[in-house]
């Protein structure tokens, strides 16, 4: 096993809710801190304050990387500043081992009138690096942020994008032995993005990583472990990343999304079968891979529709579609008349992996001025799968696996 | 899990490696005991992170200046620009005869271009703690790096400013005819005498300051006032309540050995002005320290 580079032990924080009074305990922590004398009320909540990280534990050792998941507001920056240093724990204690990397926010400390060259230096100061450092990585630096032909130019001259590129350029090039990464890499075209993943697993085999993320994929291909944040309590003992991703999404609403009825047709009703079961309102029907699955629709149609083509979309928890059923001409052809229209759609082992899944249907009608969209619903049912596999992309192929 | 697979292959081929990295790594530990339980850990830090601070200060120094000048037409000329305009003012109001000042031992115009220069070494040493912290604001709640560094930054601002009114200051004297000698060795001293004055009172305010705009808001003024209790723009008076705050401010002993240097004429209150001195470095390590204890504090109450 790797040395272990990161241990945090029933780590806490608390805020204030309120600016005026969060002043008052500032002064008031100022002096007592003056006095040497252990802060009492460090460990017990004052008025309007609360734990905005309570009892955090994990270890992280060299070559791991520990997602950090969970909603706005959960703790995950906080606990991050609190590994970096920036804020101390009010409970707890945490050891870090190592230069620390922290891309909490890249290009902090850019000054807007110098050129590129002239921050790499600054930046390159604040994260720990020498003059003789930063000279000797300079050219690398310049070329991974593919800023050749702007690196003389004053970085208020640079788009989002640029500063952006040249922030993670500087922050990876630091040598790092612990690597806090906040949501970084959000911005940025895909080509970079891709880029600055390939260093990250790179870096990974040198470093220790805290990766803070909203983004499920990113975490299922970069974390070994992950903790998930509720409240500022982590709620994933067991550091596992298929469920840790799970509790994630379990603690998401997840509710039909945006509607689009065009006045020709409205959907009356949309219901989830497999054999004798079926499913019911406000409960989301779960399903098995071997089971079979039935969408029965019905619409309303306000006035006969010349050429149908009736389409379903199947979306991740993310919301990106990953499989679609496009052949409704192929069963149906000719007009639908006006009034109710019923069909059921059959679907024979569906082999997702598990977890949660929904559906966006719409109706097209082609016409000779060209296509109209009549009717459009994000996400109008969910389903859940069930099983034992476990993956972080929705479909499992059906193979067949030959050993000659 | 996909990584295992890397990991065991690192594991073989780093075994060696990490063996060795971990003997040099430094380990930083956070809790939250009161940091003045350990002394000795604390100056021991203290040392090593303005060991640290000093390139990095440097390059934060080099960034300010540069960025300052290089987006204004006239750069380096706004740096003097206030207290030219100030003993400028002082020279009218003196030879119009709209004020009435007692003579003093130089002509007015080295008395006044000495003192406003002086002063203004003074208050940028007093008010660049603050304005540095709060502009590094932005940086202090994401990057963790010795806030020393920013104060010291400020220092060598208020230094590479002070150096140039320096210059200046020997011009003038020059073209009154008044030649180099001895004194004008030991003057720059003095400016580095009322650097550190500032920079102890400066560092004081600037955990409070943080907090709280006021002090901001009213360190100018207050500054303004200290103005007429020294020796700036007038002689030191003979008597009354006036002559018993002159005699306490501790910038008196300073600005008169200061003039004294330059124009050589004897050596002014040596004794009292090395006094100063001495108490101020006492005092800039219990501020060091205050500032120390409460640069956590601050970022947690300014945050974001």
């Amino acid at each position: 096993m790797n040395e272990i580079l990161i241990s945090a032990n029933n780590v806490s924080k608390k805020f204030c809710r309120d600016l005026r009074t969060s002043l008052r305990y500032g002064i008031r922590d100022l002096l007592v801190s003056y006095t040497g004398m252990a802060n009492r009320a460090g460990a017990v909540l004052r008025e309007r304050e609360f734990w905005a990280v309570q009892d955090v534990s994990f270890k992280v050792r060299r070559g791991e990387c520990l997602g950090l998941i969970g909603h706005n507001g959960s703790g995950k920056s906080t606990l991050l500043k609190m590994l970096n240093g920036i804020l101390r724990p009010d409970k707890g204690r945490i050891e870090m081992r190592g230069r620390v990397g922290a891309l909490i926010e890249l290009g902090a400390g850019f000054n807007p009138v110098l050129t590129g060259r002239e921050n790499i230096f600054n930046n390159g100061a604040l994260l720990g690096m020498s003059r003789s450092d930063v000279r000797s990585k300079i050219e690398e630096i310049v070329e991974f942020s593919e800023l050749d032909e702007f690196i003389d130019s004053p970085v208020s001259f640079y788009s989002s994008g640029m500063r952006m590129r040249l922030g993670f350029s500087i922050a990876v090039h630091s040598d790092p032995d612990i690597l806090l990464l906040d949501e970084v890499l959000a911005v940025g075209d895909l080509g970079f993005a891709l880029k600055c993943y390939n260093k990250m697993d790179e870096l990974q085999q040198k470093t220790a990583m805290v990766f803070v993320s909203h983004s499920m994929p990113k975490i299922a291909r970069m974390a070994t472990g992950i903790v998930v944040m509720k409240e500022g309590r982590s709620i994933n003992p067991s550091f596992d990343v298929s469920e840790g991703i799970s509790q994630y999404y379990d603690a998401q609403n997840f509710t039909p999304g945006q509607r689009y009825e065009s006045g020709v047709a409205e959907l009356i009703g949309i219901a989830l079968r497999s054999g004798e079961r079926s499913s019911q309102a406000g409960k989301i029907f779960a399903l098995s891979e071997e089971e079979t699955l039935k969408i029965d629709l019905t619409i309303k149609l306000h006035r006969p529709v010349q050429n149908p083509k009736l389409w379903l979309v199947f979306l991740d928890r993310e919301q990106r579609g990953f499989a679609e059923v496009g052949n409704f001409d192929k069963f149906h052809s000719g007009p639908l008349s006006q009034g109710l229209f019923s069909c059921s759609i059959e679907l024979e082992r569906l082999s997702l992996n598990p977890g949660l899944y929904s559906i966006t249907l719409g109706l097209h009608e082609e016409a000779v001025s060209g296509r109209h969209q009549l009717l459009r619903i994000q996400s109008a049912v969910y389903f859940k799968m069930n099983g034992d596999k476990q993956g972080w992309v929705p479909i499992q192929l059906p193979t067949r696996w030959q050993f000659p | 899990m996909r990584h295992e697979a890397q990991f065991t292959y690192f594991c073989v081929s780093l075994a060696s490696d990490a063996f060795n990295i971990q003997a040099a790594l430094k380990t930083s530990i956070y809790t939250p005991d009161p940091l003045l339980r350990h002394p000795r850990k604390m100056l021991r830090d203290m040392l090593a992170d303005l060991q640290m601070s000093r390139q990095l200060a440097f390059q934060l120094a080099l960034r300010d200046i540069r960025s300052q000048y290089r987006q204004s037409l006239l750069g380096f000329f706004w740096m003097i620009a206030l207290p030219l305009a100030n003993a400028l003012i002082w020279i009218l109001l003196k030879n119009t005869g709209v004020i009435s000042l007692a003579d003093v031992e130089i002509p007015y115009a080295l008395f006044a271009l000495s003192g406003t220069l002086m002063w203004s070494v003074f208050t940028d040493a007093t008010l660049s703690p603050i304005t540095q912290m709060m502009n590094a604001k932005s940086i202090l709640v994401k990057i963790n790096f010795p806030a020393e560094a920013v104060i010291l930054s400020g220092l060598y601002q208020t230094g590479f400013q002070a150096a140039i009114k320096i210059l200046i200051l020997f011009c003038a004297w020059q073209s009154y005819g008044i030649h180099f000698h001895w004194g004008w060795i030991l003057f720059p001293l003095v400016v580095m005498a009322l650097i550190l004055v500032g920079t102890v009172l400066g560092l004081l305010l600037t955990p409070a300051g943080m907090l709280y705009s006021d002090i901001q808001k009213v360190l100018p003024l207050a500054l303004q006032l200290l103005m007429f209790a020294t020796p700036v723009v007038f002689a030191v008076p003979a008597e009354g309540f006036a002559a018993r705050i002159f005699a306490w401010n501790p910038m008196t002993p300073l600005f008169l050995t200061g003039r004294h240097c330059l124009s050589g004429q004897s050596a002014g209150p040596l004794w009292a002005s090395a006094m100063v001195c001495a108490i101020a470095v006492l005092l800039l390590l219990i501020v060091w320290v205050a500032f120390r204890l409460a640069k956590p504090i601050i970022v947690e109450r300014i945050g974001a």
